[in-house]
């Protein structure tokens, strides 16, 4: 009998859709310099992999800040932030997280995980030792990927690449661009009266459809995930 | 060493956890005159979520009715403004960020950088935000 989705996602995991798998977890601190630099770890993997990260100026991480945001600046005027992390991406190699600085050095703590693209297959080590207690404990509600892929490269400004995932409402969705051999976790965008700007993601109850920059002319390309549970 | 896409489920890799969802709103005038080199700020402000989770954020403004998904930030670019009769454009900044450790912030900022009274007019829209957290495996 095949798998009801609109029932698969009140589960609290289901044997017919994946769980997601992280195979790549870092705990560090980092000192952000005035101006923009950049954390750098070496992943080891043998793919480029889904970099995700979070992060705080305390040990205690009594607040925590998701890429794209920071400290709220004072002077709102000329800056949003006085600390922001700016980004995560990857390449073959590398995992970097980069940070905007408009003070003096700050200590920032790093946490980062990262996810195998879909269409790599490789053998890796496991993960869970490094993470939480359980692997898995029916305690907690886990995220249930639905649909994971890679879009077709173009180089075409503001071209789209359309992923119709037919859900009925709308889903959770983690989006990674690829240009110039890097991977870029999508956590910000910009819109000039309306049109997508820079890349951007569109969600709907039935497609998902990813924006490329509007003025890079180099060949991009997309990395989703498309999770059953659903953003409402 | 195992290939992670064989199995649905497998101990030998940490996963998400799902934590708790709301919806932040914040609701803008038709029209607003903000000062010199001056920002106007508008939030919304809610506790959930476990303190150390991130987040999947979906945004809209009434203006566009396209969800923005992803996005911790945005701008919204338009042009329309004037300052001292001349035409000028603005930015809404818009942004989603954890505030304290049981609170989320939607936050818009609009600012005015020139040296005179910047005027918006049809700027009237609602923006919201819709965020789901959930729990790296660190926790």
């Amino acid at each position: 009998m095949p798998a009801i989705v609109s029932n698969a996602k009140n589960f609290l995991l289901s044997s017919d859709y994946p769980l997601d798998k992280v195979v790549y977890l870092k705990e560090d601190t980092y000192t952000a310099t005035i101006g923009f630099t950049s954390y750098t770890v070496a992943h080891g993997l043998p793919f480029t992999p889904l970099p995700k990260a979070v992060w705080s100026t305390t040990s205690d991480w009594s607040i925590t800040y998701n890429i794209s945001d920071g400290v709220p600046s004072s002077t709102p005027v000329s800056e949003i932030y006085s600390l922001q992390a700016a980004g995560v991406s990857s390449d073959a190699t590398n995992i970097y997280v980069t940070f905007l600085n408009t003070n003096p050095s700050t200590q920032v703590y790093l946490r980062i995980w990262a996810f195998e693209p879909a269409d790599s297959v490789a053998d890796i080590s496991g993960t869970a030792s490094l993470g939480d207690s359980f692997a898995l404990n029916t305690d907690n509600n886990y995220t249930k990927l639905y649909m994971a892929g890679v879009t077709a490269s173009s180089s075409v400004p503001n071209s789209t690449a359309a992923v119709v995932h037919g859900l009925g409402y709308y889903p959770e969705v983690e989006v990674w661009y690829v240009r110039n051999g890097y991977t870029y976790n999508l956590t910000g965008t910009q819109t000039i009266d309306n049109v997508p700007f820079h890349d951007t993601a569109i969600v709907t109850p039935t497609t998902l459809t990813m924006w490329r920059d509007g003025f890079i002319t180099t060949p991009e390309y997309f990395h989703y995930r498309i999770y059953l549970d659903e953003l409402s | 060493m195992s290939e992670p896409s064989n199995f649905i489920l497998t101990s030998d890799f940490a996963t998400l956890k799902n934590d708790a969802k709301d919806t932040l709103s914040v609701t803008l005038p038709s029209t607003l005159n903000i000062p010199a080199n001056s920002a106007v700020t508008y939030s919304d402000i809610k506790a959930f979520g476990t303190n150390g989770a991130s987040s999947r954020v979906r945004l809209m403004s009434t203006k566009d009715n396209d969800w923005h998904t992803l996005p911790y930030n945005e701008y919204l670019y338009n042009t329309g403004a004037t300052v001292s009769g001349g035409s000028v454009g603005y930015s809404i900044y818009v942004a989603v960020s954890r505030v304290s450790s049981t609170e989320f912030q939607l936050k818009v900022y609009l600012a005015n950088p020139y040296g005179a009274t910047m005027s918006i007019t049809s700027l009237s829209q609602t923006i919201t935000a819709v965020v789901s957290s959930f729990i790296p495996p660190f926790i």
